[in-house]
């Protein structure tokens, strides 16, 4: 019944991981590590955005009717840490540490707060209105 | 901007939790002011102390503990307040009002002033917990934090009354005015306070510090037992109106609770995977080993009778541990907001969170309060004058004042500035 937010989840502690790492390389001036990092952190954390947005937000959005809903709200916030992150990869390439520091900041909490909402609500709602296929729904997610 | 009716759009507007957050140092500086009028001698239920307290408890906690949960509610639990600009102004100004009539009213010894204070009070309080339980009734399902919220809002129920009792007893209405007012301080700290303390912890812990999460059983049956352990003190000291061992030890299984959650707490940050040592780090070290001292002082001392250790350990508790941790999360909170809806509103080119208020003024903050918490120490225990140890508190509160005004005025700034992406990402 809850394979959809089981799965997402561990999807999201996953890429906090990673992108903890990340900072950390940061914090300890580890440059040549770091754009390594920064890049594999980024196709985690894009794979994770392509599988809502492709698989799952339609899904939701097909059973509920609700286009201009939840999902759309995600969908932007999506899009703001994008910039952000290529905010990031911007300092990183300047070498400016101090603002990358203070971006990744940022990014972390716009990120920890999406994922509540998400965990707390969407995903939720996503083992509700789909859970006849939620099986089906994890397999094509984990395809990307 | 992003349309009416989105669910998910729930972030009530910058100024409705800021309003709640900037009053609480001015707050805090009129609680140092009073402090320091404090003459020497036996001073513990001297009017100006009961009304620092209050200033303290109500004008700084309850005050940011509303205006975050009105932030929070929508975010952590999705339960969305409508009207959030409203509701907030009104139970702002009852506070508010409430708190300066009643503080007024205890000072100068006019009892109309003391109950209409206390009135407002109540029901300022009573429209939140109204709007706040209102809100997350709707929420299914229930999640270990929005269980927490449900018991500390019903905490803080409790405490009102017991709070309103205490006041007509402090009037000369009946003669139990000692235990309902040990009462409704239990329900304060260890329900309202501590309960959204444990609520508030099991998400941002695990989620902003990237740590482990916390132990199942403490997630589903924690809160549950704090709660019991709450009603079985209140219980027992009801039957036994005289303070015996058996009403101490009724105590013991809500002492020893907390001083878990206090050492699980600690263990996750130490084992955290985020290494960045930001300032709010040392608050939460600060909060959450002051609550393990302060508990086992408070307790072993409660035992023994001795007055020093039970009145040191609840400074302890409500400077190191409430106040340490609210400092610090603000300073995490207000700048993402300012972040969050300037950015929201299209202005990217906005500073990071970390240059808003630049870190070493943080840790000049984290300094100044440790230093006016010797000043209360000192001041109390008559070590240094009173004056010294208000002026240090006072110090301390204009800084943290100063600096969130800061923020404050640099959103109000550049939120007037004309949107450069009205439209943007609407149409993708």
């Amino acid at each position: 019944m809850s394979a959809i937010s089981e799965f997402m989840r561990a999807d999201h502690r996953r890429c906090d991981a990673t992108f903890s790492e990340l900072e950390n390389l940061a914090e300890s001036g580890q440059h040549d590590a770091l754009s390594d990092a920064l890049a594999a952190f980024k196709k985690d954390f894009l794979e994770h955005f392509a599988m809502e947005e492709e698989i799952m937000f339609p899904a939701i959005e097909q059973k509920t009717g609700m286009s201009m809903g939840p999902t759309q709200v995600m969908r932007m916030e999506h899009e703001q840490m994008r910039h952000l992150m290529g905010r990031m990869e911007e300092a990183l390439k300047q070498g400016n540490t101090e603002q990358f520091l203070g971006l990744s900041e940022t990014f972390m909490i716009l990120v920890q707060q999406h994922n509540m909402k998400e965990e707390q609500i969407l995903y939720t709602m996503a083992d509700n209105v789909l859970a006849a296929e939620n099986v089906d729904i994890v397999e094509r997610m984990k395809a990307i | 901007m992003f349309g009416a009716g989105l669910s998910l759009d729930q972030a009530p507007p910058f100024r409705v939790p800021y309003r709640f957050f900037i009053s609480a140092p001015l707050f805090g500086i009129m609680a140092a002011l009073l402090f320091s009028l404090l003459s020497g001698g036996d001073h513990r239920l001297a009017p100006e102390v009961i009304v620092a307290v209050h200033m303290l408890t109500i004008g700084v906690f309850l005050m940011v503990m509303t205006g975050a949960m009105m932030q929070m509610l929508p975010v952590i639990a999705g339960a969305v307040i409508p009207n959030p600009k409203r509701h907030g102004a009104v139970i702002h100004l009852l506070y508010t009002v409430g708190v300066l009539l009643l503080g007024a009213g205890l000072y100068f010894g006019m009892m109309a002033a003391t109950a209409s204070g206390g009135v407002l009070l109540g029901v300022g309080v009573l429209y939140f917990l109204i709007l706040a339980l209102g809100n997350l009734r709707r929420v299914r399902p229930f999640s270990d934090s929005v269980r927490a919220f449900v018991y500390a809002l019903s905490s803080l129920g409790v405490a009102v009354g017991l709070g309103v009792l205490a006041a007509l007893y402090y009037a000369g209405v009946g003669d139990y005015r000692e235990i309902v007012g040990q009462l409704h301080l239990i329900w304060i700290f260890f329900g309202w306070i501590g309960l959204l303390v444990i609520g508030v912890s099991f998400q941002v812990v695990p989620m902003f510090y990237v740590a482990e999460a916390y132990p199942r059983f403490c997630r589903t049956w924690g809160t549950a037992l704090i709660f019991a352990s709450l009603l079985l003190v209140t219980l027992v000291r009801c039957l036994f109106p005289e303070q015996t061992l058996i009403t101490k030890l009724a105590a013991l299984p809500m002492v020893l609770l907390y001083i878990g959650f206090a050492v699980i707490t600690i263990r996750r940050l130490r084992l955290r995977k985020r290494a960045s040592k930001d300032a709010t780090l040392f608050f939460w070290y600060l909060a959450m080993g002051s609550l393990g001292v302060a508990l086992s002082l408070w307790y072993v001392s409660w035992l023994v009778e001795w007055s020093f250790g039970m009145e040191s350990a609840g400074m302890v508790l409500g400077y190191g541990f409430v106040l340490g941790l609210i400092s610090g999360m603000l300073y995490k909170i207000i700048p993402f907001l300012v972040w969050f809806h300037l950015n929201a509103k299209g202005h990217f080119d906005i500073p990071t969170m970390r240059e808003m208020i630049p870190a070493k003024h943080i840790r000049m903050h984290f300094y100044l309060y440790l230093l006016g918490g010797s000043g209360l120490f000192a001041g109390w225990w008559g070590l240094v004058p009173t004056v010294v140890g208000g002026a240090l508190l006072a110090l301390s509160f204009g800084w943290w004042f100063w600096l969130l005004l800061g923020v404050g005025r640099y959103y109000f700034k550049q939120e007037k500035r004309p949107s450069p992406m009205a439209m943007m990402n609407l149409a993708q």
